[in-house]
């Protein structure tokens, strides 16, 4: 089955689901920061930069497959 | 550091990332085919620094900008659609109202308040005789915006852009270790200029926008954040008390003093517990010499900031969050505010009625540049000389983007070689602008930035030359037309700041010693006093004034400021303890300005000290006791007139 992507409209003007999909995953990954700094993520990496790219990216993946 | 072509391998991979971020972004608008593909380039060309968190927080108050601007352009294009003289009125109105609020901050929250104010005239002024387009042109903005920050990050992140935190934590302990020197230079009884004094506050406080920037940087950006904002506000505590050293007799206690340079030299720690005890027992000591009181009272503060100061940088280095908070205010005339605020609005006007009376076509470009000059004016530290830092790098750009065109690209198609073509000036405009030289940087950026403007790179790229010479000729005239304004209206000259910030420093000073204290904790009003001496030391001197008097006197009432301060909020924790006459005492004396009124209210809380108060309570006492004398002792020494009525003659 095709999976559909949800459309917001605001005011008749249609936004395309990849900006709330972003916008979500923006939001979850700074409510995520306090839990990460608890758990020492950016001493757990070598390139922590790039490991809570890597997370973003994860999320927002899982948003798109599971929403 | 090894070098290649006299510039170091850092500034080599910064203008790399910066040119490979710029062509990712260019990639990524053509592929997705949004308009305005340039505006992706600029993007990565504003929002180029050389750390992380500076660019990922200026990229925050972009979009942020973006936003707010694209909605002001709606509404003022819905209200004066049918009214070009009351559209330009309202978008001149709008940016100088954006040119003021960015007077109230600094580093990238200014630069955001300007954003918002020119992107109304990106949006609505290029679309005035189209205004159904405007909302198009503002999402397209937007995501053409999103395109270049999201290229920005990702080249960041993937080629290991140097994180702000750990240069920030070297900078800092290269300050403290600067001021440890000033101190002991002090203690040893070696004659300090209170200029010296001045130059450590504004090296701290120069740090700020770095300090703010931290947050964003990563996950532990909260507590990096409050770990450096403790650092800072230590540091300048602890200039201030040794400021407060150098005041008194260089051959107060001996002894004391010798043994502050030991614990100093080898950073107080744990084995320095006998010599606080000692200076404990000074400050106790009731029949002591008033100069040895002060001495232990300042002596100790010096010693707790230094390992307040010592502990935050710590702190910094292993992400932990400082057990209290502080907010490192900034300090921000509104005076010179509004003065910036009226001048962008006269400006945007007169230079709309002169390019509306030129009649060429397409002459709402000019406006829209005009207004862009004006506003990154106004947050640069001297307006005029942005300007003709600006006359000369634009003509470098246009010329740059020219040849690129013309010369190098001439008419190709293909991506690779657009990226090829466009290396030579984004590499050199970027390492131009690592250069510690504010002026050259300064220009850099233009160049970097305009550059990405004039050249306009397009898919297809129409190599019009006829477009191109005009959008070169009204790029200078506009600069030209900003140069000259800037100049001629409101211009404000260092003499006229100074006697702004003199005259708030006097104004502040009367409230606090009236009893109107400000909002700000101790410690942050501390800092926002130091930050007012960074942008006094930034000045150049008036005539006649070698000794910077103006320095001077600013550091006086900023001690006197720093006593009063902790007086009453000593004053503060006695109420209901003691005597309320006693306290009382104190308030007048404090407001009377008067030296000996302040001695005898010192006098009598200390021997109401002694007999009535619990231990807590003494502590207190003690503290405001040496205060008011230490400011019965500041009025008594200072050659300015410190009264809060304005007289600048020592």
């Amino acid at each position: 089955m095709m999976h559909s992507f949800p459309e917001l409209t605001i005011g008749g003007v249609f936004i395309a689901p990849f900006v709330i999909y972003a916008g979500a995953a923006v939001a979850i990954f700074a409510a995520l920061r306090p839990f990460l700094h608890l758990v020492a993520f950016d001493r757990a990496f070598i390139s922590p930069p790039i490991a809570e790219l890597s997370l973003f990216v994860v999320v927002l993946a899982l948003l798109i497959v599971l929403f | 550091m090894s070098k290649f072509a006299g510039f170091p391998l850092s500034a080599w991979v910064f203008a790399l990332r910066t040119w490979a971020a710029m062509m990712l972004a260019l990639y990524v608008t053509f592929w997705l085919q949004l308009e305005n593909a340039w505006l992706a380039a600029v993007t990565v060309g504003i929002l180029s620094l050389q750390t992380r968190g500076q660019a990922y927080q200026k990229a925050v108050y972009r979009l942020l900008a973006t936003i707010v601007g694209v909605v002001v352009s709606i509404i003022i294009a819905g209200l004066f659609a049918q009214a070009r003289d009351l559209f330009v009125i309202a978008y001149a109105s709008w940016l100088g109202l954006c040119v003021y609020i960015a007077g109230l901050f600094g580093g990238n929250r200014a630069f955001g308040a300007v954003l918002a104010g020119f992107t109304v005239a990106f949006v609505a002024v290029t679309q005035i005789d189209s205004p159904q387009n405007i909302f198009m042109t503002g999402a397209d903005r937007g995501a053409v915006i999103m395109v270049g920050i999201a290229a920005l990050a990702l080249v960041n992140d993937v080629f290991l852009a140097p994180n702000l935190h750990t240069i920030l934590s070297a900078k800092l302990a290269a300050v403290h270790q600067r001021v440890r020197t000033f101190a002991l230079a002090i203690l040893r009884g070696e004659s300090a200029d209170p200029i010296q004094s001045a130059n450590l506050l504004r090296e701290i406080t120069a740090l700020h926008p770095d300090v703010s920037a931290l947050v964003i940087e990563s996950s532990a950006g909260g507590a990096r954040g409050a770990a450096a904002r403790t650092a800072s506000v230590a540091l300048v505590a602890e200039v201030s008390a040794a400021g407060a050293l150098a005041s008194l007799p260089a051959a107060t206690l001996p002894s004391l003093r010798s043994s502050l340079v030991r614990a100093l030299a080898n950073a107080p720690g744990a084995d320095s517990r006998a010599l606080w005890l000692h200076m404990q027992q000074h400050m106790q000591a009731g029949d002591a010499d008033a100069h040895d009181a002060l001495l232990a009272c300042h002596a100790l503060d010096l010693l707790s900031e230094d390992q307040r100061a010592q502990e935050a940088i710590e702190d910094l280095a292993a992400d932990r969050r400082p057990p209290c908070h502080v907010r490192t205010p900034i300090y921000r005339s509104r005076r010179e505010a509004a003065r910036n605020d009226l001048r962008a609005f006269l400006a945007v006007l007169i230079s709309a009625i002169l390019i509306s009376l030129g009649g060429w076509p397409s002459a709402s470009q000019g406006l829209v540049l005009v207004g862009v000059f004006v506003a990154l004016s106004a947050i640069a530290p001297s307006p005029r000389m942005f300007a003709a830092g600006a006359v000369v790098a634009i003509p470098i750009a246009a010329l740059l983007a020219g040849v690129t065109e013309f010369l190098i690209l001439d008419g190709v198609d293909q991506f690779p070689l657009l990226a090829i073509g466009m290396a030579p000036s984004v590499l050199a405009a970027a390492l131009l602008f690592t250069l510690p030289n504010a002026r050259i940087s300064s220009m850099s950026f233009l160049v970097l930035v305009f550059f990405s403007l004039l050249l306009s790179p397009g898919n297809p790229q129409d190599y019009n030359p006829e477009s191109y010479l005009y959008r070169s000729f009204l790029i200078i005239m506009a600069v030209v037309l900003v140069f000259a304004a800037l100049s001629e209206i409101l211009p404000t000259s260092d003499d006229l700041r100074r006697r702004w910030y003199l005259t708030s420093t006097r104004a502040e000073l009367r409230d606090l010693l009236a009893g109107r204290r400000s909002r700000h904790r101790d410690d942050d009003a501390l800092f926002r006093d130091a930050d007012r001496i960074r942008q006094l030391t930034a000045l150049r001197p008036a005539d006649g004034d070698e000794r910077r008097d103006d320095l001077r006197q600013a550091l006086n009432i900023f001690g006197l400021a720093a006593a009063a301060r902790r007086i009453q909020t000593a004053l503060a924790k006695l109420s209901g303890r003691t005597d309320a006459h006693l306290l009382g005492d104190g308030y007048a004396a404090l407001a009377d300005y008067s030296a000996p009124r302040l001695r005898e209210a010192a006098a009598l809380l200390a021997a109401s000290a002694a007999t009535q108060l619990d231990h807590d309570s003494q502590a207190a006492a003690r503290t405001a006791t040496a205060d008011l004398i230490w400011a019965a002792f500041l009025i008594d020494t200072s050659p300015f007139d410190l009264r809060p009525n304005w007289s600048a003659s020592p």
